[in-house]
């Protein structure tokens, strides 16, 4: 993958694999109240709920050695989320550069684990201080935004000729997603992120982010049909979609479960269909 | 769509009887279309434990078209991963001058604390 330039070696949502979904949280119905657009959410810029773990930082190190070691190369995966935040190349430069500058600014009060979970932290609520202070009307209607940049931009030159159709047809299935499913996948499936870094990123619980992971990826599914992928009529058994937030999809969720998914029906595809468009 | 729905939905038991098998897959014992089809994403995404990926291989080997369904998910995650935006080099070299600058000023700042 001499193309990738990341340095970040795929299967890298794996890396959350030990959570087991038995202990995935219960999530709130995401839908009906998006908490992503809570302006109650004030962090300050660097989250500080978390106590410090041991420190990894080395005997001797200095801050600029830290920032070096372990925030320099997360400025790729930077760059890529704040992309899907605000899907402009120019807004997403900013952004990094804003982050990295708190970043500095904090970085000996940095324990030096995760770094990539602080960075999208404290990206994150840059983010939200940049819009708050440039286009606070805009807070709780992004969709409005009225410059944007598709976030995928399909790398044609390693691409193999039978694969860029059925590329165009997932990227327009994804541009055609509401914008709290589009986000989920662009962070995890496009940009890299563990569910647990796009949950942090989001701000929502990391069930929620499952959850509309794989609502949005049933909906490109259902989508590639009709454009001549996907399987045809499907061997539909309809509960993908059944709304069950969080750890509710999980083959562990015994009777209380299943009976929730019997209470939904089964071949619900047209169901799906305007339970998320709503 | 319901006329379709009604159609369909007989085909797939919710919850089939565990004591006689539905047919190709979901017999006795083993995992359901419907547990399958909650887990499939998971099971791509390598989210789920050893016991969990063991009885969904399990059924997505006797399942053909469960199996469909989870080679269609690892085509669009594949997919997803190709749109992978990459930093454009002008972008990168500003960065990485702006993080320069950074640790330029920073001993000014120390000087001046």
């Amino acid at each position: 993958m001499p193309s990738n330039g990341t340095g970040n070696p795929d299967g890298e949502r794996g890396v959350a694999a030990d959570v087991s979904l038995a202990v995935a949280p219960p999530a709130p119905h995401l839908d009906d109240a998006d908490p992503d657009l809570d302006p109650s959410a004030d962090d300050p810029v660097v989250g500080d709920d978390v106590p410090p773990p041991a420190s990894s930082i080395q005997e001797g190190e200095t801050g600029d050695d830290v920032f070096n070691r372990l925030v320099l190369p997360e400025v790729d995966v930077m760059w890529r989320v704040a992309l899907s935040l605000t899907r402009n190349r120019a807004d997403a430069e900013d952004l990094v550069q804003e982050s990295l500058l708190r970043a500095y600014r904090a970085i000996d009060t940095f324990d030096g684990r995760y770094p990539r979970a602080w960075l999208l932290t404290i990206l994150r609520n840059t983010e939200r201080n940049r819009h708050r202070r440039r286009r606070p009307e805009l807070l709780r209607e992004p969709e409005i935004a009225e410059e944007r940049v598709p976030a995928t931009e399909p790398d044609a030159v390693e691409r193999r000729a039978e694969d860029a159709e059925f590329d165009a047809a997932v990227t327009a299935a994804l541009e055609q997603l509401p914008e709290n499913f589009r986000s989920v996948v662009e962070l995890v499936d496009v940009d890299g992120l563990t569910y647990q870094e796009a949950a942090d990123v989001l701000e929502v619980p990391l069930g929620t982010v499952m959850s509309r992971l794989h609502r949005a990826r049933r909906r490109i599914r259902d989508m590639l049909v009709p454009a001549g992928f996907g399987p045809g009529a499907p061997h539909d058994h309809g509960p993908d979609d059944s709304g069950s937030e969080g750890g509710g999809a999980t083959g562990t969720s015994g009777a209380g479960g299943s009976g929730a998914e019997g209470g939904r029906g089964g071949s619900a595809r047209g169901v799906v269909v305007e339970d998320e468009s709503r | 769509m319901s006329a379709k729905d009604a159609r369909d939905e007989p085909e797939i038991p919710l919850l089939p009887p565990l004591s006689e098998s539905s047919g190709i897959c979901g017999g006795p014992g083993q995992m359901s279309c419907v547990e399958a089809n909650e887990l499939i994403q998971f099971y791509v995404d390598n989210f789920i434990d050893a016991d969990a990926t063991a009885r969904i291989a399990e059924h997505l080997g006797d399942c053909p078209p469960c199996e469909l369904e989870m080679v269609v998910y690892k085509r669009i995650i594949a997919s997803l991963e190709r749109c992978r935006p990459h930093v454009p080099e002008d972008t990168a070299q500003r960065l990485q001058r702006f993080c320069e600058d950074l640790r330029a000023g920073r001993a000014q700042y120390t000087v001046e604390d």
